[in-house]
């Protein structure tokens, strides 16, 4: 961190509930795998806290490739959830994540509201684990597919069951594939959530005009990256005024420019996820840029930052 | 476990063009150069920005970690240096192609996991495709610099015999090949328009010299497009020669973080409640089954990341019928 004119390091820390982060800077679920694979190239320790490739009750093998597409300041992705299962991530990923030096935030999901509190209950068991994070953006099976994340009373359903079975930290993280976020939120809050986290990607499209095929082996696919910053700074300021847990924003941050305009527009926390994959060093330039911003704007800390957003209106 | 990558501020020492679309781009990467093996890659950041968002994948054609006597190249060859060689295809390689001399590039590499030796093998075949050629060359050039130094060591010991085939679609399209047959290990061309090598395809080169060895005697290194790997995955697999393949996918991280880069391959899932899953995955794929053909798309098989368990994979682990030919 580097030091301000007048020699003082301003206090980057913030409270999520319980849990105190060192700084606002969150590795996003499903771009930083399980840890591992980002200590090869940068100390991770000093994130504010890190959040797991989602979990499921069982292993998933994800999509058919091809998984990936560049788009205008983006990319899509259709991973197809991807992942070691429970028991695999208990037994060969927390040793590691253990050791990191921050909070370890664990994403999961399930396909039915049984699913979702069987994980949630088994994980709360484990050690380690500073909180959850709900995705409740896949497929409601028993609700004929559509998706959890777009109907506030599934969005109830789900957060009301698992807060039953656990004690943890629970965070749920919203899809902005909805007409009105803010119904979403609430429930999510109602439910007993601890926190809100948004947006996750939106759905989109891409197609090889030669081939006339789709880009993507799944045909549709997660937008992210700088092209969606934008509606996630409107979702997160949307949600700031329908809730009072706090919210994680995220959304194509890639700088701390981004991470501040989230933060100003409500959200306590930020999560950078693509940003890895172009710059693996970018959470820790982001936090030095915040910290940056304090000391030039004479902050102590974030508190007087975080929803401080001016609107001034011409009446 | 492998080396760790290092992401580094690389000088361009020289960015030309070779011929029509195909370039050359020497980099200056001391760290790199140190730890590079033929068959890894580099993930290049072409430009500073976020648009293009995502960094490109490019192996490395030369790997040259310590200086040496008598380079015959142009410019003052200090060591710490790699090569990559390109052909503009899109957004990224154009403005790769518009990078000059001492600027500064983004570099995150060594990555994958590079060609693995065979052991007493005597005959090497490098089969190329096209730019396949270039991670071929690192191998080719590694080897023949490796030769020379067991030979001034063990006047006696037999070094393996190394051949290139090269097929490509036109003689405009042979990169490297010259260079090849100077350092007296060309052993066919092969283009589709005959206006270089004989007429044909490059599995057609391979074929013919396969039946001219003994199979228990050769190991295959393989790159290009997946049609022709396809192919001489079969050829490898019937002639029995171990046969390695190098394979180019849409990539976004380089480290096994992101899943994007999968790879089919043959193999059970992690789970028996997946396995039974996989039908459902691959609906389209799996339709030709009601008439009695042979099912196209094996019930087992697993997601292998070319990033990490590849780029570079045993040829007969791969499920070649999952991406159409």
């Amino acid at each position: 961190m580097k030091k301000g004119g007048k020699g003082k390091t301003p206090d980057l820390s913030i409270s999520l509930g319980p849990i105190v982060l060192k700084n606002p800077v969150i590795a996003a679920s499903g771009t930083f795998g399980y840890g591992e694979e980002y200590s090869r190239v940068f100390p991770i320790k000093k994130l504010g806290a890190l959040v797991t490739k989602g979990i499921s009750l069982e292993p998933r093998p994800g999509n058919p490739p091809p998984r990936l597409a560049e788009t205008p300041a983006g990319m899509l992705n259709a991973i197809g959830l991807e992942n070691v299962g429970f028991n695999v991530f208990v037994r060969e990923k927390m040793p590691f994540l253990r050791k990191v030096g921050c909070p370890i935030f664990v994403n999961m999901f399930g396909h039915t509201i049984d699913e979702f509190s069987e994980l949630a209950r088994r994980l709360s068991e484990i050690e380690g684990i500073a909180g959850l994070e709900l995705n409740i953006s896949c497929p409601n099976l028993r609700a004929g597919g559509s998706i959890f994340a777009a109907d506030p009373r599934s969005v109830y359903k789900v957060v009301s069951r698992v807060r039953r079975v656990t004690g943890s930290f629970l965070m749920v993280k919203l899809s902005p594939n909805v007409a009105d976020i803010t119904p979403i939120a609430r429930a999510a809050e109602e439910a007993g959530a601890d926190a809100v986290s948004l947006i996750n990607t939106l759905i989109g499209m891409a197609i090889d005009v030669v081939s006339r095929t789709p880009l993507l082996g799944n045909v549709t696919g997660g937008l992210s990256g700088p092209a969606i910053k934008p509606i996630g700074v409107r979702m997160v300021w949307q949600v700031a005024q329908t809730v009072r847990i706090p919210i994680v924003g995220m959304g194509g941050i890639v700088s701390a420019t981004d991470a501040l305009e989230y933060l100003i527009a409500g959200a306590t926390a930020i999560q950078v996820g693509t940003a890895h994959f172009v710059d693996p060093r970018s959470s820790l330039k982001i936090i030095d840029g915040i910290a940056d911003y304090l000391n030039r704007h004479r902050l102590p800390d974030l508190s007087k930052l975080i929803g401080s957003l001016r609107i001034e209106r011409n009446s | 476990m492998k080396s760790r990558p290092v992401e580094v501020k690389a000088r361009i020492l020289e960015n030309e063009r070779i011929r029509g679309p195909y370039y050359r781009l020497r980099l200056f990467c001391p760290e790199i150069a140190a730890l590079a093996r033929p068959g890894q890659f580099l993930m290049v950041r072409v430009k500073e920005g976020y648009e293009p968002l995502l960094r490109r994948p490019f192996s490395f054609a030369r790997i040259h970690p310590e200086e040496e006597a008598g380079r015959r190249e142009k410019g003052n060859v200090k060591g710490g240096e790699v090569e990559i060689w390109y052909k503009i295809v899109g957004r990224g390689t154009t403005i790769l192609s518009q990078l000059r001399e001492d600027d500064q590039i983004d570099v995150l590499g060594p990555l994958g996991n590079g060609f693995w030796s065979i052991g007493d093998r005597s005959w090497v075949l490098l089969l190329a495709g096209g730019m396949g050629i270039a991670p071929l060359f690192a191998l080719a050039e590694n080897y023949c610099r490796q030769s020379t130094k067991v030979q001034a060591r063990l006047r006696s010991n037999p070094v393996p015999r190394l051949n290139v085939l090269w097929g490509g679609k036109s003689g405009d399209d042979a990169i490297g090949i010259r260079e090849l047959e100077t350092m007296g290990i060309l052993g066919g061309v092969a283009t589709e328009d005959g206006s270089l090598g004989v007429r044909g395809l490059a599995t057609d080169l391979l074929e013919r010299t396969l039946l001219t060895l003994r199979p228990e005697t050769a190991v295959i290194y393989a790159c290009g497009p997946w049609a022709m790997l396809s192919r001489v995955a079969e050829m490898a697999f019937r002639f029995d020669i171990p046969c390695q393949v190098l394979l180019e996918t849409r990539m976004a991280c380089g480290l096994g973080a992101c899943l994007g880069c999968t790879i089919l391959m043959k193999g059970n899932y992690v789970s028996e409640a997946e396995t039974r899953n996989a039908s459902k995955l691959h609906p389209r794929r799996e339709s030709s089954n009601h008439d009695g053909r042979k099912e196209v798309f094996p019930k087992t098989y697993r997601h292998g990341l070319a990033c990490q368990e590849g780029p570079v994979f045993e040829a007969r682990d791969i499920v070649w019928e999952s991406r159409n030919l």
